[in-house]
């Protein structure tokens, strides 16, 4: 058998062998960067210019070429102090503790390596400096600038624009792009905390007092002109009556103009009318025998004094 | 001497072919093994290759991003792909369904000793968070983000730190302690706005009346300071779980609640009153008019009434005056005296004097004996 019959006869192994050998010289001579990474190549330590774009890229193996991939997604960031935050004083001196956090991304890994070279020391720097900046900061406002329930006196905005503006000017040079200063913590020292909730109980009894006084107010408000209303309508009420009644009186005037026939006998005929509404029953009269027809008593009396008729 | 050359040939042959024999059945063991391990590494080659490759996403709950060499390709919100694997394709997966993330402003619960209730003390930071309102007063509160994933490639891009978007947020190693990722961030941005929006408001405001408009302004600036990170985040709402002011003033705030309360006692019993005394009014008023029209009503018919039996009375007057007067006298008088209970008729003395006891209204005296 040939060599070249020999070569053929055994295609699979040798496949497999170009196969696995491929494998190992693509993972030897090249590398990946993901569209998250920004990455540069340094050639025995001296960095390449430039920085990589997302894709496979060829290199030498190490130790003559290392890759340097940093994470360009944004890393939120609030110090080695954290939440706890640093105390300082505002322009007016009062004691305040701020911490403040940021939002930052890698984008240029050639000026991020040469300046800063790792993470840990990059986030150092910018500890250091996002603190500074910020005490500085907060130390041009009045403790009434940082809250307040007016908002045009509020400047909490304003000091995060200006540390944003500084920092992100800091550290372009670094490759590093800042591109959101918030506030993480605002608080007063554990001593004035005390202070504060004595303010805070003082102004809850004020306010409960005003309450007390605002309801009585308002109760008395609601009764006083709902009865002035009353009143108002009654007394409405009242003068319309009258001026039905007026025009009843009027209208039954009409029929008066009948009496004129004969006033006596109208006096009279009234004088009878009243005798009937006044004499009721439970009424006690007295009379006397002058008063007719009583007056038949005393006429028999009379009589019966001058003896029979003849 | 060629027979014994022959023997002693085949008597140095005899090992050689043993050995080659042995050597025979080594070397077909070994292709027999080196086939078996072809056929496994070829059967394995298969499997990653279309197994690897392969993706199913559930819809509304995930979505998959395809990386060629590293760079983006496309993203998968449902359905099944297949990509050639690893190294050449990447495949990350988001979960892009609703999630949750508590950030709390409360103090540090102190260990009080059995059947106590927890009470106040003086607020350290670091160790106890709070947030400060407009008039430097204190409050606590607690929120819930529901957030999720709408545009996985921004979230990819942008936000998604670390490798595994799936995963908690990266701790950074290292000299500074602290996560980095997306959670962080939204944590961050919630401590921002809540600190910004309790500093503008009044401590009673955001305790009560407008404690619906203060969510809604830390969700509104939440939304914003979102929307510029760019990070394929969007907020589904977010929930103020609970507003209190600190332990230690709680009494005082309460007392606040219950004056209010008292308060609104004292107005609803004034409002009750009102529209008691309005309806008495009306009903009053409705009364007073009515009896002025029936009054109106009775005087004109009596008044006509009268004026016809005047007239009637009148016909018979002109002829006979003294008599008329006289009958309608007597006829009135008995029907007036007649209805009256008691009546006294005395004569008159002949001396112009005498003196008369009458026990008056007897029946009154009795009930009150009685």
């Amino acid at each position: 058998m040939t060599k070249k019959n020999k070569f053929f006869s055994h295609w699979p192994t040798v496949l497999l062998g170009f196969i696995v050998g491929a494998f190992f010289l693509v993972a030897i001579f090249s590398f990946q960067i993901q569209e998250t990474e920004t990455a540069i190549v340094v050639t025995l330590d001296n960095p390449n210019e430039g920085t990589l774009e997302p894709g496979i890229h060829l290199r030498w193996p190490y130790p003559i070429q290392k890759v340097y991939r940093f994470d360009r997604r944004v890393r939120c960031f609030a110090g080695i102090s954290g939440k706890d935050g640093i105390e300082t004083l505002t322009r007016d001196k009062q004691n305040i503790i701020v911490s403040i956090f940021i939002n930052y991304r890698i984008v240029d890994a050639q000026k991020f390596y040469s300046t800063l070279e790792t993470i840990r020391k990059g986030e150092g720097l910018i500890n250091d400096s996002m603190h500074g900046t910020a005490l500085e900061v907060f130390g041009r406002y009045n403790f009434t600038q940082l809250v307040n329930v007016d908002p045009k006196k509020m400047r909490l905005s304003d000091i995060q624009d200006e540390i944003l503006e500084k920092l992100s000017k800091e550290f372009k040079i670094n490759g590093i792009d800042v591109s959101f200063v918030g506030i993480n913590s605002l608080n007063v020292p554990e001593s004035t905390s005390k202070t504060v909730f004595d303010r805070m109980i003082q102004e809850r009894k004020v306010e409960a007092a005003k309450f007390m006084a605002e309801g009585k107010s308002e109760a008395q408000r609601i009764v006083t002109k709902i009865n002035s209303q009353r009143d108002d309508e009654l007394a409405k009420a009242t003068a319309k009556a009258k001026e039905i009644r007026a025009q009843g009186d009027a209208e039954a005037a009409q029929y008066y103009a009948i009496y004129k026939k004969s006033p006596e006998l109208a006096a009279f005929l009234r004088k009878l009318d009243s005798l009937r509404t006044i004499m009721k029953s439970k009424t006690t009269l007295i009379l006397d025998t002058n008063s007719a027809p009583f007056d038949v008593f005393k006429m028999d009396a009379e009589k019966l004094k001058a003896g029979p008729r003849k | 001497m060629d027979k014994l050359s022959t023997t002693t040939d085949s008597r140095e042959q005899a090992p050689d072919n043993l050995y080659s024999a042995g050597m025979k059945s080594l070397i077909k063991s070994l292709q027999i093994v080196f086939i078996f391990l072809i056929i496994i590494i070829a059967g394995m080659l298969v499997r990653f290759i279309t197994l690897e490759g392969y993706f199913d996403v559930k819809k509304g709950k995930e979505a998959v991003i395809v990386l060629r060499f590293g760079k983006y390709v496309d993203t998968f919100e449902k359905g099944s792909h297949w990509f050639l694997p690893y190294p050449i394709h990447k495949f990350i997966t988001f979960k892009t369904n609703r999630q949750y993330l508590k950030v709390t402003f409360l103090p540090m619960m102190r260990p009080m000793p059995p059947g106590m209730p927890q009470r106040g003390f003086p607020l350290a930071p670091g160790r106890d968070d709070y947030l400060i309102t407009g008039g430097a007063n204190i409050v606590h509160s607690e929120w819930v983000i529901n957030y999720k994933i709408e545009d996985p490639k921004a979230y990819f891009e942008n936000t998604s730190w670390p490798e595994d978007p799936m995963g908690p947020d990266k701790i950074e190693e290292g000299a500074i302690p602290d996560t980095r990722g997306p959670r962080t961030m939204l944590r961050a941005l919630l401590y921002d706005a809540a600190i910004k929006v309790t500093a503008s408001m009044k401590v009673d405001d955001i305790l009560t009346q407008k404690k619906l408009a203060y969510k809604d302004a830390v969700e509104d600036l939440i939304r914003k300071n979102i929307k510029k990170m760019n990070c394929g985040i969007h907020i589904i709402k977010l929930d103020l779980k609970n507003v209190t002011p600190p332990l230690s003033t709680k009494g005082a705030f309460s007392a606040v609640t219950h004056a209010g309360t008292a308060a609104s006692a004292l107005i609803d019993k004034a409002k009750e009153y009102r529209v008691r005394e309005k309806n008495n009014t009306q009903s009053m008023v409705s009364q007073i008019k009515a009896d002025a029209k029936i009054y109106k009503t009775i005087v004109v018919a009596q008044a006509k009434a009268d004026s016809v039996y005047f007239d009637s009375i009148y016909t018979e007057y002109k002829k006979n005056p003294d008599t008329v007067l006289m009958a309608l006298y007597n006829n009135t008088l008995s029907e007036v005296l007649g209805k009256i209970d008691q009546k006294y008729i005395i004569g008159t003395s002949t001396n112009g004097k005498q003196e008369i006891r009458i026990k008056i209204n007897p029946e009154l005296i009795k009930s009150k004996n009685q």
